[in-house]
């Protein structure tokens, strides 16, 4: 059996001009990304927009990627940083459409009760709360890792993870043993 | 042994999905678009340079001009010729005619 490429092998190959590597990275990719700034926006239709501008502009600067094992860190980075621009340019037209596209979603996107009532549960937080949440307990990722990512001292990440959890908890009524 | 999480299955909930063919879809034509925009600017760029340095050269070519005009038209038939020879021998051992043109003049 083809054993998988590696990423660098994978990034240097779109490095020279190779799409279908390119097209590779985007697969595997992905639905990490899209993810992540699905539980930061809560909005899926906007994070799927903001993944792809996070692709193309990862494409555009594939060549300052210094280490391209740590693809997928640069990736989040660049996609954090897509969701914060987000955050400040949509927030009027958010307040403009909302209700549409609240009726969209119901109406278009079969969802489970679950994400419904973590997406309200989320939208409760702020969004350094969402994005450190994101990462650490959805993505698995370590408090060192996301404060990379995100930019922000390990304390604040630590403190961004423990209250947003517990405020998670208090929201969607879970059983929790771990706090 | 560590239960899980038990907010992980709402997380899980809203995840994109593991393979999402129209998505990469959609991500590779939104760059092949931009590698069109981006070699469209090139050649726009290097156009306006040619001309620039045409301009720039023009009292040198119309010396050149006049001076050619002196010489007799058998020079130029012979040039032409040779000229016209050359691409022809150059193509047929590449098998292409690519090389002819500046890389932003390729298509």
């Amino acid at each position: 059996m083809k054993s998988p490429m590696s990423d660098a092998a994978l990034v240097a190959a779109a490095r020279s001009g190779s799409d279908t590597a390119f097209a590779r990275l985007v697969d595997r990719y992905q639905q990490a990304v899209r993810s992540f700034l699905r539980q930061v926006c809560g909005h899926e239709a906007d994070a799927d927009d903001l993944a792809q501008e996070t692709f193309l502009a990862a494409w555009s600067s594939l060549g300052s990627l210094k280490d391209a094992q740590q693809i997928k860190s640069w990736l989040f980075g660049i996609a954090w940083r897509k969701a914060k621009g987000l955050g400040r340019s949509a927030s009027r037209a958010r307040a403009r459409d909302t209700a549409w596209s609240d009726l969209q979603d119901t109406q278009n996107e079969p969802k489970t009760e679950m994400n419904i009532a973590m997406k309200q549960a989320m939208s409760q937080l702020s969004s350094d709360q969402r994005a450190a949440i994101a990462l650490c307990l959805a993505g698995g990722w370590s408090h060192g890792d996301a404060a990379q990512v995100l930019d922000m001292p390990l304390g604040s990440v630590k403190s961004h993870v423990s209250r947003g959890r517990a405020k998670l908890v208090e929201i969607l009524g879970v059983d929790d043993e771990q706090s | 042994m560590s239960s899980p999480d038990p907010l992980k299955v709402f997380f899980e909930a809203g995840d994109a999905p593991a393979s999402d063919p129209a998505f990469r879809v959609s991500v590779m034509a939104v760059i092949a678009r931009q590698r069109m925009l981006r070699e469209w600017a090139e050649r726009f760029a290097m156009t306006m340079v040619l001309i620039a340095a045409l301009f720039l050269l023009k009292p040198v070519l119309d010396i050149l001009q006049t001076s050619f005009l002196e010489i007799p038209y058998e020079i130029y038939a012979a040039l032409a010729l040779v000229a016209i020879l050359a691409f022809a021998g150059q193509y047929y051992i590449s098998r292409s005619s690519r090389f002819l043109l500046p890389r932003f003049f390729q298509f």
